[in-house]
């Protein structure tokens, strides 16, 4: 069963073309992997998805239910989840009250605040972020940004996660901290959707992958697959690295 | 004057073939003068807006500053209201530069609110100093030439309505002139485009955000000198331009100098005509719908563009 | 973020009402209105937080909802021999729906353009005002005198923006508590992310301009009635829109009590400036906004907070300047 689905999408900047006819379809329950260099459109194509960007063309289904004209909270309100790239915390609230609107205003809609909050403390403590729910934004640290904006799309109880490079800028034990959560939150049922460049941890959770390049999907398989794919190795992966990661995989 | 009269008064104009021809052209002459002016502080303004996303409120009141200037030398020395011109633009350029450089730039990135309030803060200390310097009581020039005009068309053009549009539409191709080709205005439109790559590549964001709001206030205080040869002034007029101010700047398009040239004139034309319609009475009242309408249906202006984007 | 919270507060915020509550007992008619106008700008400074200090939405010109309140109960008790209180709620409710309606437009208007919108609202407001017979134009309207004499109106119209206030700090407390705070809070701060979390803004931003609008509307209402005499010059006012964020942002935007200090703080100065130095209150206002702006961009109680040293004065501005 497809979880979302993408049929021709397309997104037009003011002649400058984003995402040019992408088809794609997620199944429940997988993590479904999407790289390509800066400025493929990975990032807009998850805009498409939650509705911050209208698309020009083509279409978007979630669990049948098509996405096209729907506005942002309505997309979440259905089961969808997003972290931002640049993360957008809400900068006057401390840790714990941003993550409060998602569980206040995500798909449950929980209006009794310590009922909401109990929820949020378990999610907070799922992410490593408990000990530091009284702080301001400004007071933690990158790391630290990128767990609250996964606790923040969690405690909407999602039924798909867009994850948006949640591993940039981080360490090799903070990426692993974080495949680590990332895997079980797919365990419990989760369909993930992640862009990454950390290629190590991208191929390493990932059922499939797909890449796209100036807008356009130039492959969709399986992580050995995109690893052997000959137009993928030419325009991102680079043929060292394809060498390192299949002797990785070949491993296990 | 109640709704019933207005459509009254209307059908009689457009049943009125041989008046309504004759008002036509004389509206639209007065229109295209006055939207010069219009174009003109929409300019000083906008660039403020455009470049650094300030709401310059008391720039109406500096416009008025302005033409103090002129009305104090002019009776001072007796020196003809043009010739000051120079003189307003010099001293509005300094007082601006100073304002910014000690004043605004302490707060530039501090938001919307505090710079509005900080900007209109600064309007209520102009007007009080324009109070306590000139008083209350209106100023005018008399130049020699006031009533003079001459026909064309059947239309009747001052001769002041006329100079005052040519040195507006000067100044604002000028400005125009400036931005595109200079270095110095090339420098200030990177700043407005990102200020943080224009800090790398070296550019001094304070002193560009300072020599901004000194052109800004230069233009207002030559069309200050300008509005007094044609009306008088009193410290409390500038808040009579605001609205003007806004509706050019947003029809023309964020930092637009040609949009504002361009939505200027077209105010003027529409204020204009919508005074002819319906009386001197509800001039304010049309100025003010049109204003919202713009804001409502046209934010991004006549272009659809943002600012050199 | 300042937190007011705390049993201790609730015991001195109890005792000062009271303490206000008796005050008229004791005191002259001219301190009785001074406190009267202190309330009323309370009252205001307070509406201004909830659709700005919480929500993000600077309306500048949020005045026109005085004038409206002022002129819906001038004219309904003058032409239409309403009594003062069905005026008074017609007002309040209007002046909500009125900006339900407005807002439609507007509210969809972002950061600058919203505010300059509000502005322009004022003066549209202002001068359709000045050209209908119906509220008597330019000359303005007399409403009839409060019955009972001076004295008495002095007490009412003390105990009504008193009870005005009160009212307004116990909304805005509850809000700031309630999931709608939440909501304010997150579309000021980030109205896109907000959406992504799940809030549609539209409903939320109506809602808080509604409310807004309603206890501006009811204080101009009053205001009315106290004065017995409105013009639209007087009611569709700039300067006291400006004021009321003077007010809000002194005292400390989105909180619940800042507004109220510094509403009383500024309407303190500004009674103390114009009878002193009439000619230059204009110019003592605006040093006091430039100033207000410059080193207490987040309120006083932020800068006690932060400690009074010039250094930390200071520190505030460099965050802010170029």
């Amino acid at each position: 069963m497809f979880i979302l689905e993408g049929k021709r999408v397309t997104k037009n900047f003011e002649g400058l073309t984003a995402v040019s006819e992408v088809d794609f379809e997620i199944r429940e329950g997988e993590i479904f992997g999407l790289i390509g260099p800066n400025g493929s459109g990975k990032t807009t194509l998850l805009n498409l998805i939650s509705g911050i960007f209208p698309l020009t063309d083509g279409e978007i289904h979630f669990l049948g239910q098509r996405l096209n004209d729907l506005k942002p909270h309505q997309i979440t309100h259905l089961g969808i989840g997003r972290t931002f790239q640049i993360v957008r915390a809400f900068e006057g609230m401390t840790v714990k009250e941003n993550a409060l609107v998602g569980s206040l205003f995500g798909t449950k809609k929980e209006k009794h605040i310590s009922k909401a909050m109990k929820e949020v403390e378990e999610v907070l403590d799922f992410v490593g972020l408990g000990a530091k729910r009284d702080y301001k934004i400004s007071e933690i640290t990158i790391a630290d940004r990128k767990r609250l904006e996964l606790a923040r799309a969690l405690v909407m109880n999602p039924k798909l996660l867009l994850l948006d490079e949640v591993m940039a800028a981080l360490n090799p034990r903070e990426i692993e901290d974080l495949m680590e959560m990332i895997l079980t939150v797919n365990s419990k049922g989760i369909t993930i959707l992640v862009i990454e460049h950390v290629m190590k941890a991208v191929m390493g959770i990932s059922q499939r992958i797909m890449v796209l390049h100036y807008g356009k999907r130039i492959a969709l398989g399986s992580p050995k697959e995109i690893s052997e794919n000959e137009e993928v190795i030419k325009c991102y992966l680079g043929e060292r690295f394809v060498r390192k990661e299949r002797t990785f995989l070949e491993r296990g | 004057m109640e709704v019933s009269d207005f459509f009254e008064a209307s059908m009689n104009f457009i049943s009125n073939h041989e008046k309504r021809d004759h008002m036509l052209g004389q509206v639209l002459v007065n229109g295209v003068l006055q939207g010069g002016f219009y174009a003109c502080i929409g300019v000083s303004f906008s660039i403020v807006f455009g470049i650094m996303r300030i709401i310059n409120l008391a720039q109406g009141t500096q416009i008025i500053l302005g033409a103090y200037v002129t009305f104090t030398i002019s009776h001072l020395i007796g020196l003809d209201p043009f010739l000051t011109l120079p003189i307003s633009i010099v001293s509005l350029f300094f007082l601006g530069y100073m304002i910014q450089k000690y004043v605004i730039n302490l707060v530039a990135k501090g938001g919307l609110i505090i710079t509005s309030l900080l900007t209109f803060g600064l309007n209520l200390v102009l007007i009080n100093i324009a109070l306590l310097i000139w008083k209350a009581d209106f100023k005018a020039t008399n130049p020699w030439y006031m009533g003079m005009s001459f026909e064309v068309a059947g239309a009747t053009i001052p001769y002041v309505r006329l100079i005052i549009f040519v040195i507006a539409i000067l100044l604002t191709v000028f400005l125009e002139f400036f931005f595109r080709k200079t270095e110095t205005g090339n420098s200030i439109r990177a700043t407005s485009l990102n200020p943080k790559a224009a800090q790398l590549m070296g550019i001094d964001i304070g002193k560009t955000y300072s020599l901004t709001f000194a052109i800004s206030s230069a233009l207002g205080g030559a069309m200050g000198t300008l509005f007094i040869l044609a009306k008088p002034v009193s410290p409390f007029t500038g808040g009579d331009f605001l609205i003007i101010l806004f509706s050019v700047a947003i029809l023309g398009g964020l930092g637009s100098i040609e949009g504002a040239l361009l939505s200027g004139i077209i105010l003027g034309m529409i204020e204009a005509f919508s005074v002819m319609l319906l009386g001197i009475e509800y001039q304010k009242i049309a100025l003010n719908l049109i204003y919202l309408s713009i804001l409502i249906f046209l934010p991004k202006g006549l272009m659809g563009k943002r600012f050199y984007g | 973020m300042v937190s007011w919270g705390g049993k201790r507060w609730w015991w001195i915020g109890g005792g000062i009402c009271l303490f206000l509550l008796l005050l008229p007992i004791i005191l002259r008619g001219y301190w009785i209105r001074l406190l009267t106008n202190m309330f009323m700008f309370a009252v205001l400074a307070e509406s201004v937080n909830i659709i700005a200090g919480y929500c993000g939405y600077l309306a500048l010109g949020n005045m026109f909802f005085f004038g409206l309140g002022a002129y819906t109960v001038a004219v309904l008790m003058t032409k239409f021999a309403f009594s003062f209180f069905p005026a008074l709620l017609i007002a309040g409710l209007g002046a909500s729906l009125f900006s339900v309606i407005v807002g439609l437009p507007v509210l969809r208007l972002k950061g600058q353009y919203f505010l300059m919108g509000t502005v322009g609202l004022l003066e549209l407001l202002r001068e359709i005002t000045t050209n209908l017979s119906l509220t008597g134009g330019g000359q303005g309207i007399t409403l009839p005198i409060f019955p009972g004499g001076a004295a008495a109106a002095n007490y009412f119209f003390y105990y009504f923006m008193f009870g005005l206030m009160v009212i307004s700090v116990a909304c805005t407390f509850y809000i700031s508590n309630s999931y709608l705070g939440y909501a304010f809070r997150a579309i000021k701060f980030d109205e896109d992310a907000a959406s992504v979390m799940g809030i549609n803004p539209a409903p939320y931003k109506t809602a808080a301009w509604a409310i807004s609008a309603f206890f501006t509307s009811l204080a101009g209402a009053g205001y009315a009635y106290w004065m017995s005499y409105i013009d639209p010059g007087e009611v569709y006012q700039i300067m006291p829109s400006v004021k009321m964020y003077l007010m809000m942002v002194l005292g400390g935007a989105g909180t619940v009590l800042g507004p109220i200090a510094g509403a009383f703080f500024i309407e303190f100065i500004s009674e103390l400036v114009w009878s002193k130095f009439l000619e230059l209150h204009l110019l003592i206002l605006g040093l006091v906004l430039v100033f207000v702006v410059i080193f207490t961009p987040r309120g006083f109680i932020d800068l006690f907070q932060r400690g009074l040293t010039p250094s930390k004065l200071l520190s505030g501005i460099k965050a802010s300047r170029i």
